[in-house]
């Protein structure tokens, strides 16, 4: 089932990273990444109701491998700085082209 | 001695927070940047003139033993790559003007040390999420780099930039992820021997999660058919900052696919195809690209893509069967990176002397600079030379070396394509030369001012180029010591 909306996830992005607007690449990384985090975190198989670490005084069973949680934390982070980033480059791309939502990309050799 | 492992990081990170210190005073945070590169560039030039003795050194970060800690660890390699990398950092530093050749915010310097900070860290880590993460470090404050100032094409270009660099990091994740779930560790060391024992019962896995990672590095490298955020984008920022970018970026990116597709993973012939197939095809587009292009610093953003191809070219012999053809190539790979990245920087840097001067680097706005002034010219010809491949400077030797593997290997398809990617490199600096440098000066005479300092900046790289040139000897006694320890740790099951 899980697979099933990482599937979609990664469509969706892929997707929307064609449109030609601002708003559809923002969304499109935003998905993409998402999609990413969530296939790592289930590529780990976590258990539901299991310990989160080994206590070992206590002799517990097995737990999930808290590593892959710590990695999808870290890349969340990371990503979440970068959309910010994104959101803030497009809000200051659309100021220099006030009025319109098409992505509008200065052609490269122009001299300025 | 294993704790000095972090100090190429932990002294950038200084520089970083002294000059966001005194971001009021420019001339200080500049003082202040060269001494902190200037100690950057002698602890590398330390790690060298030592050698053996204390390298490789490593660092289990807090202690943490190496399945579950990060192991920092600089080899040869890595000490060889950090010098180098010292050398532009100390030359870009004193070259940077705010305001003039460099962009006039008091961010600026603090974003020097971090992009530094995050290449040091990329050179020396033995974590695949550590690596993940310096990447992430060098990208942000690139990006930051790139938005600094808002015109509408150079937003244009960073656009690109950003996007596809975004993309190329998600796939690394992606991998790093998928790696991680089915060797359940992210070490190096550990990660070979487990990838090795996938490959007897998985090898199609091996290969999947071989080929995902070996394209999140060739977008970062700029290798073709990824390299289209790299000459939209280099041109439009400032000549000090642009030629940081020029020499380190892209290198960093194909030291990770080195170390991670071309050491850790078991070698595997597809993947030698694929890299050599890409690496002649970024030879002949990257000079192809170039050939069109008016404006200086555009050319040479193309020349780098076929450089990266020749350096990819090489280091992919690291995959061959042949022991001697082996460390030949991989040999020529860091040779030819260590050449690539100051010559490189230094070009965009004389560049950025010209546009000072003349107030243009379109080709047609440029002309006559030889007779007004000669030493423009000297500090052009040095690394231009140098590129085109002419003897005696140092990209003949580098060039030297990758055909004596490819002729000794007997690809003879591969020589030809070096030869006429080669051939067009000389072109296009011929067309720069001409434009620029001989010919009648635009009407009204430039009035520009070249700062003393800037030229200083480009004097030590022309600097380190010559002595490249003449000493080849010295450069390559280390590359071969470098990769002999790496060959010799492969042996011993126990490499990298």
């Amino acid at each position: 089932m899980i697979v099933l909306v990482i599937g979609i996830l990664v469509i969706l992005g892929f997707y929307f990273l064609q449109q030609k607007s601002y708003r559809g690449i923002v969304i499109g990384l935003i998905l993409l990444g998402n999609g990413i985090n969530l296939s790592i975190f289930v590529g780990s198989e976590p258990t539901v109701g299991q310990y989160a670490f080994l206590d070992v005084g206590q002799g517990t069973p097995e737990s999930n491998d808290p590593l892959p949680q710590a990695l999808v934390l870290t890349a969340i982070v990371i990503g979440f700085a970068l959309t910010g980033f994104v959101i803030a480059l497009v809000k200051s791309m659309m100021n220099l082209n006030p009025g319109s939502r098409e992505l509008v990309l200065a052609e490269e050799d122009a001299d300025e | 001695m294993s704790n000095w492992t972090f100090f190429p990081i932990a002294i950038t990170f200084l520089g970083f927070a002294l000059t966001l210190l005194v971001t009021s005073k420019p001339k200080l945070q500049k003082l202040v940047s060269i001494g902190i590169a200037s100690c950057y560039l002698s602890f590398g030039l330390y790690l060298l003139s030592q050698g053996s003795n204390i390298l490789p050194m490593s660092l289990q970060v807090a202690d943490w033993r190496a399945p579950f800690g990060i192991t920092l660890r600089i080899d040869y390699l890595s000490a060889i790559l950090l010098t180098v990398t010292g050398i532009v950092y100390l030359c870009v530093t004193v070259y940077s003007n705010l305001g003039d050749n460099a962009e006039s915010s008091a961010l600026y310097f603090p974003l020097i040390h971090i992009i530094i900070a995050g290449i040091s860290g990329a050179f020396s880590t033995q974590d695949l999420f550590n690596l993940y993460v310096w990447f992430e470090v060098i990208l942000l404050s690139s990006f930051v780099a790139l938005g600094m100032v808002q015109n509408k094409s150079r937003l244009s270009g960073a656009f690109k930039y950003i996007v596809l660099n975004i993309l190329s990091s998600m796939i690394f994740l992606l991998a790093a992820g998928l790696i991680y779930n089915v060797t359940h560790t992210l070490n190096f060391e550990l990660l070979s021997s487990h990838l090795e024992q996938l490959q007897a019962s998985h090898p199609s896995y091996v290969l999947a999660l071989n080929i995902t990672i070996f394209i999140a590095f060739a977008i970062k490298a700029g290798l073709f058919p990824f390299f289209f955020w790299l000459p939209a984008s280099y041109h439009h920022i400032s000549p000090a900052i642009s030629g940081l970018f020029a020499g380190l970026l892209t290198k960093v990116g194909l030291y990770a696919m080195f170390r991670v597709n071309f050491m850790v993973f078991p070698a595997d012939t597809y993947i030698e195809t694929i890299a050599m197939a890409l690496s002649s095809l970024s030879i002949l587009i990257g000079v192809a690209g170039a050939i069109v292009q008016t404006n200086i610093r555009r050319i040479l953003s193309f020349h780098i893509i076929s450089q990266v191809g020749y350096i990819g070219l090489a280091g992919s012999f690291l995959l061959s069967e042949n022991p001697v053809i082996r460390s030949l190539g991989f040999s020529a790979a860091l040779f030819y990176m260590v050449h690539h990245i100051i010559v490189k920087a230094n070009l965009f840097l004389v560049s950025g002397l010209l546009a000072s001067y003349a107030g243009s680097e379109r080709l047609a706005k440029l002309g006559g600079i030889m007779p007004v002034k000669p030493l423009l010219a000297f500090l052009f010809a040095v690394p231009a030379l140098s590129l085109a491949g002419i003897p005696p400077m140092s990209g003949f030797w580098a060039k030297f070396t990758v055909f004596k593997t490819t002729l000794t290997g007997d690809y003879f398809l591969l020589t030809f394509v070096m030869v006429v990617g080669g051939f067009f490199t000389v072109y296009s600096m011929t067309k720069i030369w001409l434009a620029a440098f001989w010919g009648k000066p635009p009407e009204p005479s430039p009035q520009g001012v070249v700062r003393v300092s800037a030229i200083v900046g480009c004097s030590l790289l022309s600097l380190s180029t010559l002595v490249i040139s003449l000493h080849p000897d010295l450069l390559y006694g280390h590359v071969q010591e470098a990769v002999n320890h790496l060959m010799s740790g492969v042996a011993n099951g126990k490499g990298f």
